[in-house]
């Protein structure tokens, strides 16, 4: 009789402590999202008001300032009326000097744009994106007078990368993980994405485990 | 009959055993999911530096060190404290009227900072990577021209010393202790995207923008808030990608 009772006696126990310790969870968990749920905004910045876009004039300039804003980084883009010339400079503040990188014209199909995460952090390389018909490549330019690739101070991503690794295509390149390491994203053609370290001294890529997305 | 059923279990008996030995088995976990629940939950946020910790809230100019980030040698920006101090003078601080308030959007890693619903700045950012920022509404506790952070362990270490323009922030619960903060970084240049270890990471020149504006208003390399000057409030949402 004193067994039954006991067992009876357990088992409300475990009733009430199962009761007592899915509160207790529940509520710690509604802690936590709280702690990382998003907090209310203004209207002003979930939707900011949209400038308006500006015609643009056949000679435009864009410019990216260099990590510790002393450089900066001009493309000049002169539209003519069956080519489109570019030339790339970088302007010194302190000296109020420009020197020029390089020149190009090129047919209306193909255009250079530059990337604001441009500069590698300790501005001896910029990198800009060039879109044709056919691809999008990524180059790497030396700010200095090193030579980067066969005595010239380029190097072209996408013609190293598909060498190397031709199942994979270049989806973007984001930026500068360090100063000689440049973020490469890529997916596979089964749809898997992978990235990439590009290792400029080397020209070497390096698989990462997690993505750069 | 009693001699044969002696040294062997009755099998109603050991069924019964079993259920015994079952339910106080049962009993134990739900005592030790109680007290699991009953735990304090702030202890599952680190330290943002997990190295340096609270020493990353002291001013230090490390003008000749060298540092280290993915297993890469970075040479830090020289920080020259006396220039800094004119600068600082020149720039002034009003930008208008109304509450200063800054927004990290993690989801498209971009910061924006009003004064009242007047937008003063806009900048890529970089949030946690390897170590989630935390979202909610803080407020800045103390603004450092420049410190030295370090952590991360294996690859994702870093040590990495004159972090510029230094804005720590806290809630009731991210403490202070936490050392999470916005700052300038000067070893990688991916913003727009993930690349921190919790921190919101910015291109030095918004970063010093952005701290020449931030409440409370610089008063030295390092200025702590108080009853009558709090720090800008920070609002940190969405999901980094």
């Amino acid at each position: 009789m004193i067994t039954v009772r006991r067992e009876i006696e357990l088992l409300i126990f475990i009733f009430v402590a199962g009761i007592i310790s899915m509160v207790l969870l529940s509520h710690k968990n509604a802690t936590m999202s709280a702690q990382f749920s998003s907090p209310k905004l203004p209207n002003f910045v979930m939707s900011p008001l949209a400038t308006p876009t500006p015609t643009p004039p056949s000679t435009q300039n864009t410019t990216v300032m260099s990590p510790d804003g002393s450089e900066t980084l001009v493309m000049k883009k002169q539209v003519g009326q069956k080519s489109t010339s570019y030339s790339f400079s970088i302007l010194t503040k302190a000296t109020n000097t420009e020197k020029s990188l390089f020149m190009k014209t090129t047919p209306d199909t193909q255009n250079y744009e530059l990337p604001a995460n441009s500069w590698s952090p300790d501005s001896r390389f910029i990198f800009i994106k060039e879109t044709t018909l056919q691809a999008t490549n990524y180059y790497v330019l030396s700010t200095t007078d090193d030579s980067l690739n066969m005595d010239t101070n380029q190097v072209n991503i996408q013609t190293y990368f598909s060498g190397k690794y031709p199942n994979y295509s270049i989806t973007d390149v984001t930026g500068w993980a360090a100063p000689d390491l440049i973020v490469v994203n890529t997916k596979t053609d089964t749809g898997g994405f992978l990235s990439f370290w590009f290792y400029v001294p080397n020209k070497s890529f390096i698989p990462l485990g997690t993505q750069f997305h | 009959v009693k001699k044969k059923s002696q040294g062997k279990l009755h099998p109603k008996s050991t069924l019964r055993t079993l259920i015994r030995a079952f339910l106080r088995l049962t009993a134990v976990f739900f005592v030790v999911t109680i007290i699991y629940a009953l735990l304090p939950t702030k202890h599952q946020i680190i330290c943002a530096n997990t190295i340096s910790c609270t020493e990353s809230f002291k001013l230090k100019i490390e003008n000749n060190a060298i540092g280290m980030f993915q297993n890469k040698k970075v040479i830090p920006p020289k920080i020259d404290l006396t220039s800094d101090m004119t600068k600082l003078a020149v720039l002034g601080t009003a930008t208008g009227s109304g509450e200063k308030h800054i927004y990290v959007d993690l989801t498209k890693q971009k910061l924006t900072a009003y004064q009242g619903s007047v937008l003063y700045m806009e900048a890529d950012v970089s949030t946690g990577k390897w170590h989630p920022t935390p979202t909610g509404d803080f407020r800045i506790w103390i603004k450092n021209r420049a410190t030295r952070m370090a952590g991360g362990e294996g690859a994702d270490a870093y040590d990495l010393p004159n972090v510029p323009f230094v804005m720590f922030f806290y809630n009731n619960e991210v403490p202070q202790a936490t050392g999470f903060s916005l700052h300038g970084a000067y070893w990688h240049n991916n913003f727009g995207h993930p690349m921190s270890h919790g921190c919101v990471n910015m291109r030095i020149t918004d970063a010093e923008k952005l701290y020449n504006w931030a409440d409370p208003a610089t008063t030295g390399y390092t200025t702590y808030t108080d009853s009558e000057h709090l720090g800008t409030k920070v609002t940190i949402f969405g999901e980094a990608p």
